[in-house]
């Protein structure tokens, strides 16, 4: 009887005990996921306001500069004498604006982002600078969180095999103190006390 | 987490087998699943608790992600919509000007004329290199979702964050009342170790009773911890 309840109390300090880990384990991974969802929220900001509003700017005003030269270079065609000239020379004008911004400009010098009909495929280039730092495009929040929660699920259903325990130190307990249904309780006690340790060993390797 | 505890001497104290002692035992082994029942609730709670208040934190973050990210997008689209604007009202004011003003070489109204074009032509490619990343393009799919937010997304967002604090609060609630409940429970485990060590005195069934109402209103407490 001593020995029963003596497992029983032990049984239930090692599930508690464990139960504790791994719930504190599960609050580790959630909170990893919160610092994991501000990383790659700094992360994807970042790139973004690099592109959109330190390279597209730029990259924009040499295609309004491109698109400007091939209209007057269009007009001055259907045009003479002193008006082609004028429009000719805004064309060249414009020309030498495009020529001296596009080494400024990682967009623009380069022939993959230009699109056909004019402008620059900032897509792309948002892509290829994301792709700069794979390590900030691998962070999932998501994957630490659901780590979390098969860990916190485990942890709550040992605790929840510790209910066997609670109902084996009653019958325990009772043993004692009756001992015409001594014999009984005993086996009974016996009996939760081996469904509580089969259910906290298949949860510990199973779940 | 609440550690169950069994006070071996209490228990066999109880052994002499009368009523007392019968009632004490049964008292402690009450306490006993009791605790257990309450330890499994506190646990889920407080678990529950922590994940809906981190979550509402990660919304909290990925809402700002979205704002910031898309409001940088949509800036630039509006500023270079605005630029293309600008060229096309240059153009029709040149044109304006020299009719008001005249234009005897014809050079100004000929260098309106390309302006307009090219306005009409700006407008497009703002409006390219101005749109949204689409769904199984270059992008990665996080950033295109984040530049994607429009206002209906992040609408349903913050209530989604909402919902997540009032759970965290309702479940915080409920860990509280099954610490509660625990408390008292460690209190009858007193009060059930001075009954059987007074024995079945007055002062013993004084304790006995103390003990039993504490652990009834700790059964309350664990039914509460139940409630949202």
């Amino acid at each position: 009887m001593a020995l029963l309840l003596a497992s029983a109390a032990v049984l239930a300090a090692i599930i508690a005990t464990r139960a504790s880990f791994l719930a504190n384990e599960a609050a580790g991974h959630w909170q990893q996921a919160v610092r994991s969802e501000i990383k790659r929220a700094a992360a994807t900001v970042e790139d973004v306001r690099y592109v959109y509003t330190s390279e597209a700017p730029l990259a924009y005003r040499i295609a309004e500069a491109q698109v400007r030269e091939q209209a007057f270079r269009e007009a001055a065609e259907g045009a003479t004498g002193e008006i082609q000239a004028a429009l000719l020379h805004e064309a060249d004008v414009q020309k030498a604006l495009a020529d001296a911004l596009i080494p400024a400009s990682e967009i623009a010098a380069d022939a993959r982002y230009a699109l056909p009909e004019g402008g620059f495929d900032l897509s792309t280039r948002l892509a290829d600078n994301r792709a700069l730092n794979p390590e900030l495009l691998a962070v999932d929040p998501d994957a630490e969180m659901d780590v979390g929660d098969r860990v916190s699920a485990k942890a709550v259903m040992l605790v929840a095999a510790g209910l066997p325990v609670g109902l084996t130190l009653l019958l325990g307990a009772l043993a004692t103190a009756i001992a015409r249904y001594r014999r009984v309780l005993l086996a009974a006690g016996v009996v939760a006390m081996g469904s509580a340790v089969t259910a906290a060993l298949a949860i510990e390797l199973l779940a | 987490m609440t550690r169950l505890d069994l006070d071996l001497e209490v228990v066999e104290e109880t052994a002499k087998g009368t009523p007392f002692h019968r009632w004490t035992a049964a008292l402690i082994g009450a306490i006993a699943v009791l605790a257990s029942i309450l330890a499994l609730l506190q646990v889920n709670a407080s678990q529950e608790d922590q994940r809906a208040s981190l979550m509402a934190t990660r919304l909290s973050t990925a809402i700002s992600e979205r704002v910031e990210a898309s409001s940088l997008l949509f800036t630039f689209s509006g500023s270079t919509a605005r630029d293309a604007l600008a060229l096309a009202i240059e153009a029709t004011s040149r044109t304006l000007t020299t009719l008001q003003s005249g234009d005897p070489t014809g050079v100004e109204e000929a260098r309106a004329q390309p302006d307009a074009t090219a306005a009409e032509r700006l407008q497009e490619i703002a409006v390219v290199m101005g749109a949204l990343p689409v769904a199984g393009g270059p992008v990665d799919p996080h950033t295109a979702e984040v530049l994607r937010a429009d206002i209906p997304d992040l609408e349903q967002m913050v209530l989604q964050q909402n919902q997540q604090v009032d759970m965290a609060e309702s479940w915080a609630t409920r860990s509280s009342r099954a610490v509660l409940g625990l408390t008292l429970l460690a209190l009858a485990g007193v009060l059930s170790g001075l009954a059987a060590s007074f024995g079945a005195g007055r002062a013993g069934r004084a304790a006995l009773t103390a003990a039993a109402a504490a652990t009834l209103v700790a059964a309350l407490a664990g039914v509460a911890a139940l409630l949202p």
